[in-house]
């Protein structure tokens, strides 16, 4: 494997044949993407059988493209509409949305190309470098993915706003909706009510369409008033100078993130960008920007979304495990069309594998192309009234809810969901560590469960290994720095005011 | 009739407290929507969805969301149906079924 | 719009038959002038899959589906319902109107573990469905690590008594094909092994390639790429013959083990109140797809038998697999 490989693959994919079907793909994704509901695996399994009749190289660079052209959809509605398309464009809403509201929709959108270009450009100059050591992943068994998803809940502390009690409160809450449905290691139902809708627990997807989008939508409409037409204004369409300058670097690091979480089995997606996005945070120089409008706030989450795209195909490409449902479908569409997914790829059709990889960096490119100008015709959404807006969203997210698994009781959720969400934003309440906890308490739970099943009930397993310690000692570190120490500030301050009048107290 | 008895309580209800009325129309209309998509089928159901939250929020004529509603019904069921060959749920009442929605 | 104004009118004339024949459900007085119609140009059938986009059943419809399209000349779309370890999309085929219509995937053994385990509330049984046929077969294998100690079945089942409970399995979920078979298997044998739970059957193959579990057991076309690329080594095949994609593999048999053939068969099936004719129609369309030779090489590419099952044949398989099945499984998924 080397760099001169891609360059030929990379000569591959420039032929106008392949690069058609990268375009094709990139639009159809892209359209479909921007369907609430359509994730990138829901995309690619539509659209398969658009592929029926290429030769296998080109039905493949045509499904990655669907996949990247899928997930860039979910980035627009999630910019434009605070409606994450998917649970990895969560971090995107944050300070898309704010930006989208301030008039500057179009440069949030083109930063979210640009940064996810780089990320995608990284990813792939990280595949050639490190796919010969994928397998070293694996090593992040069970015990090692349950530290990594306690570690996961220090980022709680980065999206807790003012007030860190409510920030548990909400984490709580997440986790609570996550012990819904019939536990998978032995077999418990928990709050299921008998419906086999909740065996599985409650979807992911519908909660966060719910508590971001909907509950966006009840805010507005409770503010009213809806009958003027309060067009939003649309300032400039490309980012100023001081926006690219700002993103690049957290283009970089969140890149770098992404690529390394999306190498780990079960790359968590949503997780991983939300990572970043608590990276940048702590970081930035402009923190108290963040969550109203701050550009690095798009890039990092972003690039590092992108990076763990095309990361988490290296297992697919040198063992043949597909890591995420992304992946697992499309070693799906390699199988049928006759390619085995893994190092044998390599080996008995080299040509392909290398122009499907250089086909990561192009799909991105084609992409970046593509929204520069299309930014400006998502952007006219935002300039339709917002009483025919509201209600094409709140059709839009019906249908897409439905379609999640082709059933009503996700609409309830979702239902539900957001009337939470719009609860916890009128009691001030933040959103994100409710569904940080929804996202991590399975994965918690899960590998737990598998660590001592694995072990035979020895606690023992979770302290072997220098990975395990490693994670251990960043665990304690992170508890150290992010909740004692400003617990014991807290209280120093405290002993500085003067103590509470009892008066105040009584009311 | 039950549907001109809903509609006096709406009013009632939005001329009222306004504000949180709108929230709760949305929500009880979604909420209808969603346990009456079985029975109904999704062309009548989004079709008086989207009426109800046109009408009644965002205050549009009459006849103006009922024309955007069927409009919107029946384009997103064609975008869904024909061109991204996915099924919706059409409706279990006979009737209803019959006139193929 | 051409579309929708021909289905509406379609649905319109549908109806008016219905009317004047004067039935809705017990639609035997007319079957011979129905079948005759069936399936009406321009109309939708729905092939439900109870599983996730991308799964290998949704990969497997989605090869099949284009292809008796064609035949019955009505639009075969794929839907994926998902949930409730697939019982939310059988209880749906179960429910469905019994005009043909809608049809899915009853795996066979796999819907034996959704309605024989009460705690999945599954709202059907046997009597629930109309098999159509069944297309391909998946055999089930026994794999572990290439650096693996066990080289054979008899040296890994002999390492499992001389240490009970000892030796770690991994399944792709808990009460699964995986599940079920395992513990079928430590029944018919008097083995105990530890299994542990995944979340796919990715995971559980990941889990063989990094040594965290010892051995797993699951369909063959689950293990095909690490099984060709040498990462994982297949033990034996839970068979009476090889199978075609791992032809060198020793079968259960061979080994000297008496155990039931395990294989899954992807079949599909309608609700039982389906006119015979309309059975007979949909059977016909999937018989000859499945024999089409571009389906059977897809197949082929996704390490699945292409194998044609008759309804009747199907029915017997699967009356059949109830009757060893259910009485234990019950029993074996409580204790477990």
């Amino acid at each position: 494997m080397g760099f001169d490989q891609l360059l030929g693959g990379l000569a591959t994919v420039f032929t106008p044949e392949h690069l058609l079907f990268a375009l094709l793909g990139c639009v159809l994704g892209m359209l479909v993407g921007v369907l609430p509901g359509f994730g990138p695996a829901a995309a690619v399994s539509l659209l398969i059988p658009v592929t029926f009749g290429l030769d296998a190289t080109s039905a493949i660079i045509m499904l990655a493209a669907i996949l990247y052209g899928a997930a860039y959809g979910g980035t627009t509605t999630a910019v434009l509409l605070r409606i994450p398309g998917e649970a990895s464009s969560i971090a995107t809403t944050l300070d898309g949305y704010q930006m989208a509201k301030k008039g500057r929709g179009g440069p949030a959108l083109v930063i979210a190309a640009l940064a996810s270009f780089v990320g995608g450009l990284i990813g792939v100059i990280g595949f050639v470098v490190v796919a010969p050591f994928s397998r070293l992943a694996l090593e992040f068994g069970a015990p090692e993915l349950f530290l990594v998803s306690l570690l996961g809940f220090a980022l709680i502390t980065s999206f807790a706003g003012s007030n860190p009690a409510k920030a548990l409160l909400s984490a709580a809450a997440g986790l609570a909706i996550a012990t819904v449905g019939v536990d998978s290691g032995v077999g418990i139902a928990r709050f299921t009510f008998d419906m086999p809708e909740l065996f599985d627990g409650v979807g992911l997807v519908a909660v966060v369409m719910g508590v971001f989008g909907l509950s966006e939508v009840l805010g507005q409409a409770q503010k009213g008033p809806l009958g003027v037409p309060s067009p939003l204004k649309v300032a400039r369409l490309l980012p100023t100078r001081t926006d690219l300058q700002r993103s690049a670097l957290p283009s970089l690091r969140g890149s770098v993130i992404g690529f390394f979480m999306g190498l780990l089995p079960g790359s968590p997606g949503a997780a991983t960008s939300l990572a970043s996005y608590a990276a940048e945070k702590k970081l930035s120089r402009r923190r108290s920007e963040f969550g109203r409008g701050a550009v690095e706030g798009i890039a990092g989450p972003e690039a590092a979304n992108n990076a763990l795209a095309v990361s988490s195909m290296i297992p697919l490409f040198t063992l043949g495990i597909p890591t995420s449902a992304t992946v697992a479908i499309m070693a799906g569409a390699f199988t049928m069309n006759g390619l085995i997914p893994g190092p044998l790829l390599f080996r008995d059709n080299p040509d392909v594998a290398w122009a499907i990889i250089a086909s990561l960096i192009v799909g991105n490119l084609i992409l970046l192309i593509l929204n520069v100008p299309l930014a400006r015709v998502w952007i006219a959404v935002l300039k339709v009234p917002f009483h025919y807006l509201m209600a094409a969203i709140l059709a839009f997210m019906f249908l897409g809810t439905y379609s999640i698994n082709g059933s009503p009781f996700d609409i309830l959720i979702m239902l539900g969901a957001g009337v939470l969400g719009y609860i916890f934003q009128l009691v001030k309440v933040p959103l994100t560590p409710l569904v940080l906890g929804l996202i991590l308490g399975p994965m918690l739970e899960e590998n737990f469960q598998r660590s001592l099943a694995l072990s035979l009930g020895d606690y023992g397993v979770f302290l072997e290994g220098p990975i395990s310690l490693t994670l251990i000692g960043v665990i304690v570190v992170a508890i150290l720095f992010g909740a004692v120490r400003p617990l014991i500030a807290s209280m120093l301050k405290k002993k500085s005011h003067t103590p509470v009048a009892p008066k105040e107290l009584a009311k | 009739m039950t549907l001109s008895h809903e509609h006096a309580i709406l009013c009632k209800i939005a001329s009222e407290a306004p504000a949180e009325a709108r929230v709760g129309i949305i929500v009880g209309s979604i909420l209808l929507a969603a346990l009456l998509l079985p029975f109904l089928g999704y062309t009548v159901v989004m079709t008086l969805q989207l009426g109800t939250i046109l009408y009644f929020v965002s205050k549009r004529k009459l006849w103006i969301s009922v024309a955007v509603a069927i409009g919107a019904a029946l384009a997103s069921r064609l975008v869904f149906e024909v061109w991204l060959g996915t099924a919706l749920p059409t409706a279990s009442i006979e009737f209803l079924a019959g006139l193929g929605l | 719009m051409k579309k929708l104004t021909a289905l509406t009118t379609t649905a319109l004339t549908a109806a008016v038959a219905l009317a004047l024949t004067g039935c809705g459900g017990q639609a035997n007085s007319s079957t011979s002038s129905k079948a005759a119609e069936f399936p009406k140009a321009g109309s939708t059938i729905e092939w439900i899959v109870p599983s996730a986009a991308g799964a290998g059943n949704d990969i497997l419809a989605r090869i099949v589906a284009p292809v008796m399209q064609e035949d019955l000349g009505a639009n075969v779309k794929v839907v994926n319902k998902e949930g409730g370890s697939q019982v939310v999309g059988l209880n749906y085929v179960a429910n469905a109107k019994a005009d043909g219509l809608t049809f899915g995937n009853t795996n066979i053994p796999s819907i034996l573990g959704r309605y024989l385990d009460p705690s999945k509330k599954a709202a059907f049984d046997r009597s629930s469905f109309t098999p159509i046929g069944a297309f391909a077969t998946n055999s089930v294998v026994i794999g572990v690590n290439k650096d693996s100690k066990y080289k054979s079945i008899k040296e890994l089942f002999d390492a499992v008594k001389a240490e009970p409970g000892k030796i770690t399995v991994g399944t792709d979920s808990r009460a699964g094909d995986d599940h079920i078979n395992l513990r079928l298997l430590e029944n018919q044998l008097g083995l105990d092994f530890n299994i542990v739970h995944y979340n796919s059957g990715a995971d559980k193959v990941a889990a063989i390639v990094s040594g965290e579990t010892d051995f797993a057991l699951g369909g063959v076309s689950s293990f095909f790429g690490q099984y060709k690329s040498g990462d994982i080594k297949l033990l034996t095949v839970i068979e009476d013959n090889p199978s075609p994609f791992a032809p060198e593999v020793p079968t259960m048999k061979s080994a000297g083990y008496d155990v039931e053939p395990m294989a899954s068969n992807f079949a599909l099936s309608v609700p039982s109140k389906t006119p015979k004719e309309v059975v007979a129609r949909l059977e016909a369309a999937l018989k000859k797809a499945t024999e089409t030779p571009a389906v059977q090489e897809k197949l082929k590419g996704a390490a699945t038998a292409p194998a044609w099952k008759s309804s009747s044949d199907v029915a017997k398989l699967w009356e059949e697999r109830e009757k060893t099945i259910k009485p234990v499984i019950d029993e074996l998924l409580q204790q477990k």
